[in-house]
C-alpha cells in the first residue's frame, strides 16, 4: 500500500509523518513515533490499554486510523507530565499502588485524567464507571480508587496554594 | 463456647498475634525514602513506579532492534492432527519470506519443559499435533511480508484425529496414549496419607461428602508475551517478558545445543505474570530464528495466540468425605481430585504434589487421605497459576467443612476456629510448625463483621423478594516456596566507592513489587537509607541467580538471602576497622563512617582497591529454606513457612437473573511481618479479584472465546470494596519473620463467596464458576422462590 503523508499533533508537538492510510493509530505511535507508553492488550477493543486522548476524549487508539486523526490533538502517556513535572494522578498512582505490573497504567492514565478534567468531584460510582472501561488484571482495582482521590486533594492543595500566591 | 474457650487458654501466643494486627486506618503514611534501619515495615513507595508512570519501562513488545525481522508462528487449528508439509521452500520465496522453520531447524533437543525430569514440549510438534494452538512451524521475514500474511495458506495439510477432550476419556482403557511411558495418560500421583480415614469416616458421628468441577482458566496478563533474540558471536541474547530466566536459558541452551553460558536472557519489565510466564512463549522461536539468521528476529503474540497457546489453571473434578466428632472436632478427610493437564507436562507434577500436602486446609485433621492425579488430555497444557492447584481444591474443602459444621449444628465461622491448626498441632504432613501459625488470629479478626454482616443479611431477607444476602468464610494455608525440593536464592550487594550500594538482585519484580520489598530488607538488614540503593536487576549476566517468580517465595526466600548478603557486608565493613558487632555505621558520600563506644573510624572508600566486581566490598549470600523430602505416605517436612488467611464474602444473589453481586470481601492475612503493608494490600486486593473472577465468571473453553471479550474478567464495576486486616505471626526462618502473600491471596476468595451463596439460598454447585444459567438452573432444580426461604 502506498504511504501517504499526514501530520499528527501528539502531546502538543506537530509530526509529519509518511504512513500507510490503513495504519492503525496505536502502531504509528507505538513504531513511527517511538511513544511506546499506549500498549496493546487485545486484539478487538476489550482491554482499554491503548487508551489516548483525542481532542481530550479518550478513546480506543487501536480501533482508530491515524489518518483519521489529522488536525486533533492526541495526548498519550508520555504527554501527561506537566512542565516536565509529574500530573498528581501519576503520582498519585505511583505512590499508592495504583499500578502494580504497570501494563494497564498508561491507558487508565489517560481515562482518569479525562475524569477529573471533566468532573471536579468524582463520586465513588463516577469512578467506577469511569474506571470500568479498561481492564487491570493486578491490582483488583482498589488502589486506584485511592489513587484517585489523592489526586484530587493535590490538585485542589496545589490550586489552593496558587490561589493563595495570587492573593499575596 | 466452652469448647472455644478451652482452645483459647492454651494457645499461649494468642493475645501477642491479635495486638500485632495491624490498624490500617492507624498507618496511613507513605514513605518515599525512610532513614538507616527504618524501611521494613513502613509503607515505602514503590522503586520501580516512576517508569510505570510515564510510559517509560520496557515490557515485551516495546523494544525493537534496528533491522530486526517479524516472526508468526503457524499453529494446528485441531485439538489433535496429524500433518504435512507442502513445499516450504517455494511458499517461502513467493512470499518473500527470509525463513521458514519447522522441527528440523532444531540443532538441538526439540523439547523443554519446567521441570526437566517431565520434560515433554516439543518447539514444534514433529508429526502430530496434540492441542489447538500447537506450533508446527514459524516464519520469518521483513514486517511487511510478514505482516499480511494469511497464515491459513500455509502449506500444511491436516489429518484431524479424534481428540480426548476429557479426564474420563483420558482414563478410558484402550485410549490413545498422549506420551510414551505415561500409562492412562497419567503423568502424576500424589498422595499424603495419615492415620486411618477409612475407619475414622466409619466412627464419626457427622459426616459430609461434596463433588464439584472446576474449569481451565485463563491468566489473562493483560500483556501478551513478546520480546525478541539476536545473535552475537557464540551468544543468543533473548529479550522478552518471562518469571525465570535461569530457567529459561537452561531450556534455550538444550534446544540450540549450546551451552548454558552461551545463552543471555534479559527479562524486561513483565506485564503481568500469574504463574503462565514462568514457562516458555516466544523465547525457543526467536532463539531458533536468530541463531539460524544471525539477525535480530522478534515476535509479539495477539491475545488470541496467547490465550489459545501459553499455560492455563488445571481444572479439576474433586471428591471429597469428611467427618466430626458431635462436639465439632474434624476427624478424618478422604480426598480425592483429577486434575486436567492438557497436552504437556508444564507444572502437573507440582500441581499434583502441592494439592495432597495442602487439602486440609488449614485445620488439625487427624485422619487424612488425599489422592491426586494429573491427566494428559489433547488440550491447551495447564500450568501454574497463582496457588498451584490449592485455589481448586479449597473450593471443595471449604464448602466440604461448611456442610460439616451445618450438621454439627455450629456456626461455621466458630467451627473452624476450633478446628484451627496451632502451634504444637502437627499438619497432614506430620510436621510441627512451632511457631508463626497465625490461622486463628485471622479467623479470630473476621468475627465482628461476620457477627455484623450475617445480622444484616437476616435483616435484609426478611424483606426482600427475589434478592437474596449470604455471608460465607473460607481459610487458607499456603506453603511458601517449592514442595520439598531446594530452590536458593543468591543475593550479592556492593559497597561503591562513591558510598552508594548496588543491590544485584535476580528476582523478577512481575508487578507484585519484590524489587522493593527485597531492597528494604537489605537496607535494614545493612543499616543504610534506602535511598542508597541502585538496583541491578534480573539479568542472567549481571545478577546471580534468584530462581523463579513464583510459589510466594521471593519476599520469603530472595528477602531472605537480601537480609543475609546486608548483614555480610556490614560484618565486612566492621571487619575492615576491626570494629565491634555493635558498633554503628553511617553512610555518606564517599565515605563510611564506624562508631565504636567513643570511637569514629573513617574508612575513605576512593582510597579502598575494586574488585572484581567493580566495588570496595561485596558480600554474598544464599539462602534455601529447609525442607525435607515427603516419604511414600507423604509424611516430612514439604515448606519451612507457610502464610495463613481468611476470607469473608458478603453476597446478593438476584434469584430471578441467576446473578451474583459481591457486596464486600473482608481479607485477614498472617504475612509474619509486613515489610511494606501497602504491596501486602495490592497484593491481596489483586488476589480478591482473580478469585471472583474464578468463583462467578471465568472459564475458559479451548476452541472457543479465545479473546478477552468472551473471555471475561472483572472489571471495577465488579469488585465491591475490600478490607485487608493484616495479622503479623512471625515465623523465625524468613527475613523479619515475613511470609509469602502472592498466592495466599487468592485462594480464600472463591470458597467464600460459594458459602455465601449457600447460605444466601441454600445451594451448591457441582460445577464452578458460578455464572448466571448454572445458578438458575440449580434455582429452578431447587424449587427455590425468593420468598420461600426465611
Ligand atoms: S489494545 Fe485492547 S482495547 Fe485497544
Ligand atoms: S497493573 Fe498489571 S494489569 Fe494493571
Amino acid at each position: 500500500m502506498k504511504k501517504q503523508l499526514i501530520e499528527l499533533r501528539v502531546n502538543g508537538r506537530p509530526r509529519e509523518l509518511a504512513v500507510e492510510p490503513s495504519k492503525l493509530l496505536l502502531e504509528t505511535l507505538r513504531q513511527d513515533l517511538q511513544l511506546t507508553g499506549s500498549k496493546r492488550g487485545c486484539d478487538d477493543s476489550s482491554c482499554g490499554a491503548c487508551t489516548v486522548l483525542i481532542d481530550g476524549v479518550p478513546m480506543l487508539s487501536c480501533t482508530l486510523l491515524a489518518a483519521s486523526c489529522e488536525g486533533q490533538e492526541i495526548t498519550t502517556v508520555e504527554g501527561v507530565s506537566e512542565h516536565g513535572a509529574l500530573a498528581a494522578i501519576q503520582k498519585a498512582y505511583g505512590d499508592w499502588g495504583g499500578a502494580q505490573c504497570g501494563f494497564c497504567t498508561p491507558g487508565f492514565m489517560m481515562t482518569v485524567k479525562h475524569l477529573l478534567a471533566t468532573t471536579a468531584n468524582p463520586s465513588e460510582a463516577e469512578i467506577r464507571e469511569a474506571l470500568s472501561s479498561n481492564l487491570c488484571r493486578c491490582t483488583g482495582y482498589s488502589q486506584m480508587y485511592q489513587a484517585i482521590k489523592a489526586a484530587i486533594e493535590a490538585e485542589q492543595k496545589g490550586m489552593d496554594s496558587l490561589s493563595q500566591q495570587v492573593a499575596k | 463456647m466452652d469448647a472455644i474457650g478451652g482452645v483459647l487458654c492454651r494457645c499461649t501466643g494468642y493475645r501477642k498475634i491479635i495486638s500485632a494486627v495491624i490498624d490500617a486506618g492507624r498507618e496511613q503514611i507513605l514513605m518515599s525514602s525512610a532513614p538507616a534501619g527504618t524501611a521494613v515495615g513502613n509503607r515505602m513507595v514503590r522503586l520501580d513506579g516512576l517508569a510505570k508512570i510515564t510510559g517509560k519501562e520496557i515490557y515485551g513488545a516495546d523494544e525493537i532492534p534496528s533491522g530486526a525481522l517479524l516472526l508468526r508462528v503457524i499453529r494446528c487449528p485441531f485439538h489433535r492432527a496429524g500433518f504435512q508439509f507442502g513445499d516450504l521452500e517455494k511458499y517461502a520465496k513467493q512470499n518473500a519470506i527470509t525463513c521458514v522453520l519447522t522441527a528440523k531447524d532444531v540443532p538441538g533437543e526439540n523439547r523443554y519443559g519446567v521441570i526437566p525430569k517431565f520434560a515433554d514440549q516439543p518447539v514444534f510438534a514433529e508429526s502430530e499435533a496434540r492441542f489447538k494452538g500447537e506450533a508446527v512451524a514459524a516464519v520469518a521475514g521483513a514486517q511487511a511480508a510478514v505482516e499480511k500474511l494469511d497464515l491459513t495458506q500455509f502449506p500444511v495439510v491436516w489429518n484431524e484425529l479424534p481428540a480426548l477432550m476429557t479426564i474420563d476419556q483420558a482414563l478410558t482403557p484402550g485410549a490413545p496414549q498422549l506420551h510414551h511411558g505415561r500409562e492412562q495418560n497419567v503423568l502424576v500421583r500424589g498422595r499424603v496419607v495419615r492415620g486411618d480415614v477409612d475407619a475414622a469416616l466409619r466412627n464419626a458421628e457427622i459426616t459430609a461428602e461434596l463433588e464439584v468441577e472446576t474449569g481451565f482458566v485463563e491468566h489473562a496478563c493483560i500483556e501478551p508475551e513478546a520480546g525478541f533474540a539476536r545473535r552475537a558471536g557464540d551468544t543468543i541474547e533473548i529479550q522478552a517478558c518471562t518469571q525465570s530466566p535461569y530457567m529459561d536459558r537452561s531450556d534455550i541452551a538444550r534446544i540450540l545445543g549450546i551451552a548454558e553460558a552461551s545463552v543471555r536472557i534479559i527479562p524486561t519489565a513483565v506485564g503481568g505474570g500469574f504463574g503462565t510466564k514462568l514457562d516458555l512463549s516466544v523465547q525457543p522461536f526467536l532463539a531458533l530464528a536468530a541463531w539460524k539468521l544471525n539477525l535480530p528476529v522478534r515476535m509479539v503474540y495477539s491475545r488470541t495466540e496467547s490465550m489459545i497457546s501459553t499455560t492455563k489453571r488445571h481444572p479439576a473434578r474433586m471428591w471429597a468425605k469428611a467427618g466430626a466428632g458431635r462436639d465439632g472436632k474434624l476427624q478424618a478427610l478422604d480426598f480425592r481430585a483429577d486434575f486436567n493437564t492438557g497436552a504437556y507436562s508444564s507444572w502437573g507434577p507440582t500441581v499434583s504434589a502441592r494439592v495432597p500436602v495442602h487439602a486440609s486446609g488449614p485445620y488439625f485433621v487427624p485422619h487424612y487421605r488425599a489422592l491426586t492425579r494429573a491427566v494428559h488430555t489433547h488440550l491447551v497444557p495447564a500450568g501454574a497459576f497463582r496457588g498451584f492447584g490449592v485455589p481448586q481444591m479449597a473450593i471443595a474443602q471449604e464448602q466440604l467443612y461448611d456442610e460439616l459444621a451445618d450438621r454439627v449444628g455450629m456456626d461455621r465461622l466458630e467451627f473452624r476456629i476450633l478446628n484451627s491448626l496451632t502451634n504444637d498441632l502437627p499438619t497432614v504432613t506430620g510436621q510441627v510448625l512451632g511457631e508463626g501459625v497465625g490461622i486463628r488470629a485471622c479467623f479470630e479478626a473476621l468475627r465482628p463483621r461476620w457477627k455484623a454482616a450475617r445480622k444484616e443479611a437476616v435483616d435484609f431477607n426478611s424483606s426482600a423478594q427475589h434478592l437474596r444476602r449470604g455471608v460465607g468464610v473460607a481459610g487458607m494455608w499456603y506453603g511458601c516456596g517449592n514442595t520439598s525440593l531446594p530452590n536458593p536464592s543468591t543475593m550479592r550487594v556492593g559497597l561503591k566507592s562513591d558510598g552508594r550500594i548496588a543491590l544485584h538482585q535476580g528476582a523478577v519484580d512481575i508487578g507484585q513489587g519484590s524489587a522493593t520489598v527485597v531492597t528494604q530488607i537489605c537496607a535494614d538488614a545493612l543499616g543504610c537509607s534506602i535511598d542508597r540503593f541502585d538496583l541491578l536487576s534480573g539479568d542472567t549476566s549481571i545478577t546471580p541467580d534468584c530462581g523463579k517468580t513464583s510459589a510466594s517465595r521471593q519476599t520469603f526466600v530472595s528477602g531472605k538471602a537480601a537480609y543475609m548478603a546486608g548483614e555480610a557486608l556490614r560484618r565486612e565493613i566492621l571487619r575492615l576497622v576491626k570494629a565491634c558487632d555493635c558498633a554503628k555505621i553511617s553512610f555518606e558520600n564517599g565515605s563510611v563512617e564506624v562508631h565504636e563506644d567513643k570511637k569514629l573510624h573513617r574508612i575513605s572508600l576512593a582510597d579502598l582497591p575494586i574488585d572484581k566486581h567493580g566495588y570496595v566490598l561485596t558480600a554474598e549470600a544464599t539462602f534455601d529454606p529447609p525442607t525435607r523430602a515427603l516419604d511414600e505416605n507423604g509424611q516430612g517436612m514439604p515448606y519451612a513457612v507457610y502464610g495463613f488467611g481468611a476470607h469473608l464474602a458478603e453476597i446478593e444473589v438476584d434469584t430471578e437473573l441467576g446473578t451474583i453481586k459481591v457486596l464486600r470481601i473482608t481479607a485477614a492475612h498472617d504475612v509474619g511481618r509486613a515489610i511494606n503493608p501497602t504491596l501486602i494490600e495490592g497484593q491481596i486486593e489483586g488476589g480478591v479479584a482473580q478469585g471472583i473472577g474464578m468463583a462467578l465468571m471465568e472459564e475458559f473453553f479451548p476452541g472457543k472465546g479465545e479473546n478477552l471479550h468472551d473471555y471475561l474478567i472483572p472489571s471495577a464495576g465488579d469488585i465491591p470494596p475490600i478490607e485487608s486486616i493484616l495479622i503479623e505471626d512471625p515465623s523465625s526462618i524468613g527475613p523479619y519473620g515475613a511470609k509469602g502473600i502472592g498466592e495466599q491471596a487468592v485462594i480464600p476468595t472463591a470458597p467464600a463467596i460459594l458459602n455465601a451463596l449457600h447460605d444466601a439460598i441454600g445451594i451448591r454447585l457441582r460445577k464452578i464458576p458460578a455464572t448466571p444459567d448454572r445458578v438458575r438452573a440449580e434455582i429452578l432444580r431447587c424449587g427455590i422462590t425468593g420468598a420461600s426461604r426465611g
